[in-house]
């Protein structure tokens, strides 16, 4: 397959939008076909949001779109809606659905919707030789029959399969359903079909869902078919409900069971489940109440372990034999204190700036991500949501809520985002409040990790108490004072268990660390350039002292201290490195560097997730979040900072 | 008159009353015998109807909703026997029962009727195990997913769901009449296992799963499984303290 870049102006752009169930390789698939990178994860809701590029097979140029997990076209969710919108808006010239072959027969619910929306439709089959070892054989020749559209088995290392695609994606003949549900709602089908514009896309599949009264097609009907009667509509389904007497629904759902059942027991011939045992009780264990917890605390001290230690190591390493004797070298031949301050001094570009970035956060980060990555792909995260659920319905936090929370361990902003599948007011609130608030993203937590293991597990132990238990107290607190608007429900699929695969892991990682380094590094030497013009214009004295009281008398910490909450605001990564430095050279006690953990952690979300707050919940209250966490921030660091002096 | 005319009547007005109509029009149109005023007017006698000829309206009295409701309520129930405890399409009636059902059920099922011993045309019923025994309580039941114990595996009855949404998401992921899920765990989340799929569940979803069991699966799974789970009996002493409490 080639990736180039070189538009033929003589063929038009042709579109192909990949969709499938959550955690069914769409994202793999993206990569390969498009040779971009999209964050790939063993678990539901790795993307977010659709995804857009381009590429060329066989001198026709494609434009494919990845999108987040979709069950089926009548619809649960926003983040569902948004998916379905785009496939009636982008009108595709393409579909490929991914099912993953361990769980063939949910996906086909998929299927058969798919199908009806009469556009060509290519079926890319993963995890084919996983489901085998588990004893499930499915015969692809014989699915590629029985749906009328091809099917390819998908590897990402095989070319040939890549091929195969290739020509199925130039070929791509329409498909049809074979699914019919009867006569009485056949005619109910066919008299909606004829009243819709002749270029509407997905008819059929557009009449069904108004059949069976999908709420949000109200919106998609009056976009697509403005001269289509909503009372007229009305009136059929009364009359066929009627006909048939049972929920048009029901039907319908009954007559696609049927469909699936058959063609599973066509395609799929079943033996007794070998292998994979050790996983699948390994899976129970993580999930279990008892045995679930130690696994939990095991991986969080492995993971401890490896940034404290390796990464520490690493980092104090380069720190010793290459940044120390450069900066004194540099100094040794700069002869103009000002331009020696710029390039090294405490706000020094380099030393602030590029040596932070490069020397101490990258290793740490690197180390982090590799032990993150590894517990994305071997799918135990979602795991944590059974452990943590009925903590969180304490608090507040019910139903579809606990995940985008778990998923805030990773990224706060697309865990922010993700809440958007939330239909109760009150848990997407709570939810993105507290996202916000306590909850450490993957970068910060690490960091956190290196900075507290400087000092002692035990401070490790109590920082992290402390933010859990103020995510507890926050979220008990505003499920009280929100009014309750009905809980959703919480029906929550989880990856299985794999072993972790090394490249994928890597490759992962690279891309973190390269969009790490892309994104975060000119905001550290940016920031370290406004702090030095900050110090010598005089401002930042002034700043210092007029916070003295809060800074020194509240929180107890040394006022430099306020350099890095200046720098938490540009980016929580480079505070971090400030912080590890001043824990290096002992400016920190042990009482300090814990309260400097907490409240960096605490304070200001990053800019990011402050414009996805924003995006969620609207500008105004999104702001008004913002500056509660922050004022929260101090008031609990402060007291934090108190209860440890009279405790230890 | 029959009584089985005098049931499609009042069935009819049942359904009537529920979309909001006493058109006369209407239940000359809908009732699939043949109409007659004669009918009407037996009903109405027996003061089951309100009927008024020059508006052309009839409603049900409140005796006749209470006889239309058992009517409604026993014809309703009959369907849902067929369709969702048997997975048969109940449009196709009872044609499929005798394909789909388990021996364990029928036993149920034989118990409840009081072990008849003919059919209703008149042909002899072949003895079960339960007539011999002469059970008198059916072995087989139907409880919520989230009762049975870790590690059994049933067969899902029926789902009583939110919202056709909800449906349509659990039907998406197969938890559906007819198919066969096992439960892993309870505490501290519902964790089932079906068509090869982990799903977490909370405690009002599971609990409105319907699932068909009977003693016998139990003990045998129940015994199988604690033998092969690892963290079953781990599980099993959390459940008793949280009981003892």
């Amino acid at each position: 397959m080639e990736h180039t870049d070189s538009i033929n102006d003589n063929l038009t752009t042709k579109k192909i939008i990949i969709l499938g169930h959550p955690n069914t390789g769409k994202s793999n698939l993206f990569n390969v076909l498009t040779g971009d990178y999209s964050i790939v994860a063993n678990y539901p809701l790795t993307t977010v949001e659709a995804q857009k590029a381009t590429c060329t097979i066989q001198g026709q140029r494609f434009e494919v779109f990845d999108t987040p997990g979709l069950h089926s076209l009548y619809i649960h969710s926003e983040e569902e809606l948004a998916i379905r919108d785009m496939l009636f808006t982008e009108k595709p010239d393409l579909l490929i659905q991914c099912i993953d072959a361990n769980q063939i027969k949910q996906s086909l619910t998929l299927t058969a919707d798919l199908l009806e929306l009469d556009l060509p439709l290519i079926i890319v089959l993963t995890a084919v030789t996983e489901a085998k070892r588990k004893g499930m054989l499915v015969n692809i020749d014989s699915m590629a029959q029985t749906l009328d559209t091809p099917v390819i088995r998908f590897t990402s290392i095989k070319d040939r399969q890549i091929d195969k695609l290739s020509k199925a994606i130039i070929e791509a003949p329409k498909s049809k359903t074979c699914l019919t549900y009867g006569e009485a709602i056949e005619n109910a089908i066919n008299e909606i079909e004829t009243s819709l514009p002749e270029t509407t896309l997905g008819k059929r599949s557009i009449s069904i869902l108004l059949l069976e009264d999908d709420q949000t097609v109200e919106p998609l009907l009056t976009a697509h078919a403005p001269t289509v009667d909503s009372r007229k509509i009305t009136t059929l389904r009364d009359s066929l409900s009627h006909t048939i007497n049972a929920s048009i629904s029901r039907t319908i759902a009954k007559k696609q069971n049927q469909w699936v059942d058959y063609i599973f027991s066509t395609v799929v011939s079943q033996r007794d489940q070998k292998g994979s045992k050790i996983l699948k009780q390994f899976a129970q264990a993580c999930r279990h109440p008892i045995v679930g917890p130690p696994i939990l605390i095991f991986f969080i001290a492995l993971t401890y372990f490896a940034v404290v230690h390796v990464a520490g190591f690493v980092e104090g390493t380069i720190s010793k034999t290459i940044v120390d004797p450069l900066v004194a070298q540099i100094s040794h031949w700069l002869t103009i204190p000002w331009i020696e301050a710029f390039l090294v001094g405490d706000y020094g570009i380099l030393t602030l700036g590029l040596f932070n970035a490069f020397c101490t956060v990258l290793p740490i980060l690197s180390i982090f991500f590799l032990m993150f990555g590894m517990l994305e792909d071997i799918g135990y995260i979602p795991n944590l949501c059974v452990l943590t659920n009925r903590l969180f319905s304490k608090i507040g936090i019910t139903g579809k809520s606990i995940m985008p929370l778990v998923l805030g361990f990773g990224c706060k902003t697309m865990a922010t985002l993700t809440t958007r599948g939330l239909s109760s007011w009150k848990e997407k609130y709570i939810a993105i409040y507290l996202i916000a608030f306590a909850i450490p993203c993957s970068a910060q937590l690490g960091l956190n990790m290196a900075i507290l293991g400087k000092t002692g597990i035990g401070a490790f132990i109590i920082a992290f108490s402390a933010l859990i238990l103020v995510e507890i107290l926050a979220g008990a607190l505003l499920n009280k004072l929100i009014k309750d608007d009905g809980q959703s429900d919480f029906i929550q699929e989880l990856p299985p268990i794999r072993i972790p695969n090394l490249k994928a892991i890597v490759t992962k990682t690279y891309y973190r660390l390269l969009w790490f380094l892309k994104e975060a590094v000119p905001i550290f030497v940016i920031a370290a350039v406004v702090l030095f013009f900050l110090d010598k214009s005089g401002g930042l004295g002034i700043l210092k002292s007029a916070l003295h009281p809060i800074i020194t008398n509240w929180l107890g910490l040394p006022i430099d201290m306020v350099d890095a909450l200046i720098l938490t605001m540009a980016r929580h990564e480079a505070a971090a490195g400030l912080i590890l430095k001043m824990v290096n050279a002992g400016d920190l006690t042990y009482i300090q560097s814990i309260v400097a953990v907490v409240i960096t952690t605490m304070f200001v979300p990053c800019f990011a997730n402050i414009v996805a707050m924003c995006k969620e919940v609207g500008l105004k209250t999104g702001l008004i979040m913002t500056l509660i966490i922050n004022v929260s921030s101090f008031v609990l660091a402060g007291l934090l900072n108190w209860l440890l002096i009279a405790l230890l | 008159m029959k009584k089985r005319d005098q049931d499609e009547y009042l069935e009819q007005l049942w359904y009537m009353k529920e979309n909001g109509c006493s058109d006369i029009a209407v239940l000359k149109e809908n009732v699939h015998l043949d109409y007659t005023d004669t009918m009407v007017d037996i009903l109405k006698d027996k003061s089951f109807v309100n009927l008024s000829r020059e508006s052309q309206t009839i409603s049900l009295t409140e005796k006749g909703e209470v006889y239309a409701r058992q009517v409604i309520r026993a014809h309703r129930l009959a369907e849902r026997l067929i369709s969702d405890v048997f997975g048969g399409d109940f449009e196709t009636g009872a044609g499929e029962f005798e394909h789909t059902i388990t021996p364990a059920l029928v036993d149920g099922i034989c118990t409840l009727l009081g072990h008849p011993r003919e059919c209703p045309h008149g042909k002899r019923i072949p003895k079960g195990e339960c007539c011999k025994r002469l059970a008198t309580t059916a072995q087989t039941s139907v409880i919520p997913l989230s009762e049975l114990t870790v590690g059994q595996s049933a067969k899902v009855s029926y789902v009583q769901c939110k919202s056709d949404q909800q449906m349509h998401r659990l039907h998406g992921l197969q938890i559906r009449p007819g198919v066969l899920v096992k439960l892993h765990q309870k505490y501290p989340t519902i964790v089932i296992e079906c068509e090869n799929m982990s799903i977490a569940l909370d405690e009002e979803v599971a609990s409105n799963i319907k699932v068909w069991t009977t003693d016998e699966i139990m003990t045998q799974q129940g015994s199988q499984k604690r033998g092969t789970g690892l963290f079953a009996g781990l599980g099993a002493k959390v459940r008793r303290r949280r009981r003892g409490r």
